[in-house]
């Protein structure tokens, strides 16, 4: 459509105003690095603020803004930046997002630290969430183009034999590099954590039967955790944040995605909250955010 | 196809080599001119470009250059142009239109018109100097895209309105995977992606037109700038207007961020969504999704360039 030369004088005009607009004081309460996102709905559960995305890459690409607005306020603040991210492969497709397009020289002053790590080694020393993480989440090839001095994702060295105490010395360790990385303040700068079809969130599954998660009223921030036979998982044996480490935490946000995650996410948004039988729960309590596609919220989206 | 040799047929001239020229005209006038030629028609092209003078090497003039090397200069071949493509550079347009002094009779300017409103605005004593004898449009390839054709064909018959009810929100997103290169920072002056924001204005005022009377009042910009983002080459605007009758019009443009060019325009009965990029339009309504349009190829270029070849031959 060929467009007469008087008529796309408007389109220029609204953006010359626009313009203007932007350059005004109001373009100063937006800080940079946040370009503005549509979450297609927003509600609020408790001290929880749920903000729902048409879909799973505008969900992926809004946890990534929840990044880099906490790492621009910890630069500012503190000179560094101290960074919980899941270890499940949800976010995958953000870490990759992250890996590529962050400009690399940025990174020198992160501390990227992973929820839960399983005891299973797939690769020397590694576990298979960071395996993950390094291979798919793209964090292997970002380590290797920039060669920095030191890498700022910090892995939990899961023993490939030796059991229990074994473990414990591992987590040990990984609690060790946290503190190390927090340098004397409480907690990280962000946790993000994913949900579990059962409510779990990191490796902090649900009690059953009296046996209560010794995850829950654990001192440290990262421990190891046991899971008795019943729980049937793939594997039993873990290193996981703590909920004083979700708790002592700056800013803890949720992120999950499809239609897999809505009973869940129905469940915890709805319950009484209640840490021992519905971990994620927790996000209720404290001022927390959920990030996730639509499909994840079908069941609490408001008519 | 530098130069299609034959009288009695359309000439074209675009003014400019570069990326517009290779990515966006030549690929829809190789195939106008088969179509041409299986008519028995004739579109003779050439290309202009600006190379070192003949007689000082350090000025430099515009030339066509030929597929043998040979090369004219652009004021030698003009009279003989039927219609005139300015697709160069956004601050030269003008400066190329009045090059052109009113000797072709159809001129197209790439988008946009200018990155200046003063200048544009000038131009039009230009154009009102040459009266009649030059018909200007401006290009604006998203007006043409085959699912804003479809919306628009529904918007000017009617049909919009009694396929989503009275119209309450209007939403349009323009964004690319790809970022803003290195060297093209200068669009970014002000925060606001200029060119795409433009596109999206278009549409919204060419959308609105069938059923609004009065102008667009914005009501809020946010901008996120290049030179503050930490993302490689991404940047992104959004601009919230609100129509006179009421209808909440918003547009989202950015770059390096997620490919999606959509159109919604929502109803109290349905929402019509157009997907720029592959062409489909649906309607989504309590019934389920209706597909209105499938995806289709785009034929942006192929139209502009055939209405601009009968404008030209009207103008015979």
């Amino acid at each position: 459509m060929l467009l007469s030369y008087g008529r796309a004088f408007a389109a220029l005009e609204l953006a010359a105003s626009a313009r203007e607009l932007a350059d005004s004081a109001e373009r100063e309460s937006h800080p940079a690095g946040t370009p503005p996102t549509w979450a297609a709905s927003v509600m609020t559960f408790g001290m929880c603020q749920v903000e729902a995305y048409h879909s799973e890459e505008e969900a992926s690409r809004a946890i990534i803004r929840e990044i880099l607005t906490a790492a621009a306020e910890a630069m500012v603040a503190r000179g560094r930046f101290v960074l919980v991210i899941p270890g499940g492969r949800t976010f995958l497709r953000p870490s990759r997002l992250l890996t590529t397009r962050f400009a690399p020289e940025s990174l020198l002053h992160w501390h990227v630290f992973m929820t839960d790590e399983h005891m299973k080694t797939v690769d020397g020393g590694l576990g298979p969430n960071a395996v993950a993480a390094l291979r798919e989440g793209g964090w292997a090839r970002l380590l290797e183009e920039t060669r920095m001095p030191q890498s700022p994702f910090h892995i939990a060295q899961v023993p490939e034999a030796g059991g229990s105490r074994a473990l414990a010395q591992a987590a040990r360790k990984y609690e060790e590099d946290y503190h190390a990385a927090l340098a004397g303040t409480a907690g990280a700068d962000l946790v993000i954590a994913g949900i579990g079809a059962d409510c779990h969130v990191a490796s902090i599954l649900p009690g059953r039967a009296g046996w209560v998660n010794p995850l829950l009223g654990e001192t440290r921030c990262f421990a190891e955790v046991g899971y008795p036979e019943e729980y049937e998982l793939p594997v039993q044996k873990r290193i996981s944040i703590t909920f004083r480490g979700l708790n002592s935490a700056r800013r803890v946000v949720l992120f999950c995605l499809g239609p897999g995650k809505a009973s869940a996410v129905e469940h915890v948004l709805r319950a009484r909250p209640n840490p021992r039988t519905t971990p994620a729960s927790f996000a209720l309590l404290r001022p927390s955010k959920l990030v996730c596609d639509l499909t994840c919220v079908s069941s609490v989206l408001p008519d | 196809m530098r130069l299609v040799s034959g009288t009695g047929g359309t000439s074209i001239l675009i003014i400019g080599a570069g990326s517009v020229w290779r990515g966006k005209y030549r690929p829809a006038l190789e195939r106008l001119e088969t179509a041409a030629r299986e008519q028995g028609r004739e579109i003779r092209v050439l290309v202009a470009e600006r190379r070192s003078s003949d007689h000082d090497p350090l000025v430099s003039d515009w030339f066509c250059i030929e597929d043998d090397g040979d090369r004219r200069r652009l004021d030698d071949v003009v009279g003989s142009v039927n219609v005139a493509v300015i697709a160069t550079w956004d601050a030269n347009h003008i400066e190329n239109l009045r090059m052109l002094d009113g000797r072709v009779p159809v001129v197209l300017i790439e988008k946009p018109l200018s990155d200046s409103l003063t200048e544009a605005r000038s131009a039009l004593v230009d154009l009102d100097r040459w009266g009649d004898r030059v018909r200007c449009f401006a290009v604006d390839h998203y007006l043409s895209k085959p699912a804003i054709r479809y919306v628009l064909r529904l918007a000017r018959s009617g049909k919009l309105q009694e396929m989503v009810g009275q119209i309450s929100e209007i939403r349009i997103s323009i964004r690319e995977e790809r970022g803003i290169e290195p060297g093209r920072e200068i669009l970014l002056d002000h925060g606001i992606l200029e060119d795409m924001l433009i596109h999206a204005l278009q549409m919204l005022i060419e959308l609105l037109d069938g059923h609004v009377a009065g102008e667009l009042a914005i009501s809020g910009v946010q901008t996120a700038s290049y030179d503050g983002s930490p993302i490689r080459g991404e940047t992104s605007a959004r601009v919230e207007m609100r129509s006179a009758s009421g209808i909440a019009v918003a547009a989202l443009v950015g770059k390096g961020q997620l490919d999606e060019k959509l159109v919604e325009i929502s109803g109290n009965l349905a929402v019509l969504r157009a997907n720029i990029t592959t062409g489909r339009v649906d309607l989504l309504s309590g019934d389920g999704t209706a597909e209105l349009q499938g995806e289709v190829e785009d034929d942006a270029y192929d139209v502009i360039l055939g209405e601009a070849i009968d404008v030209a031959a009207q103008l015979r």
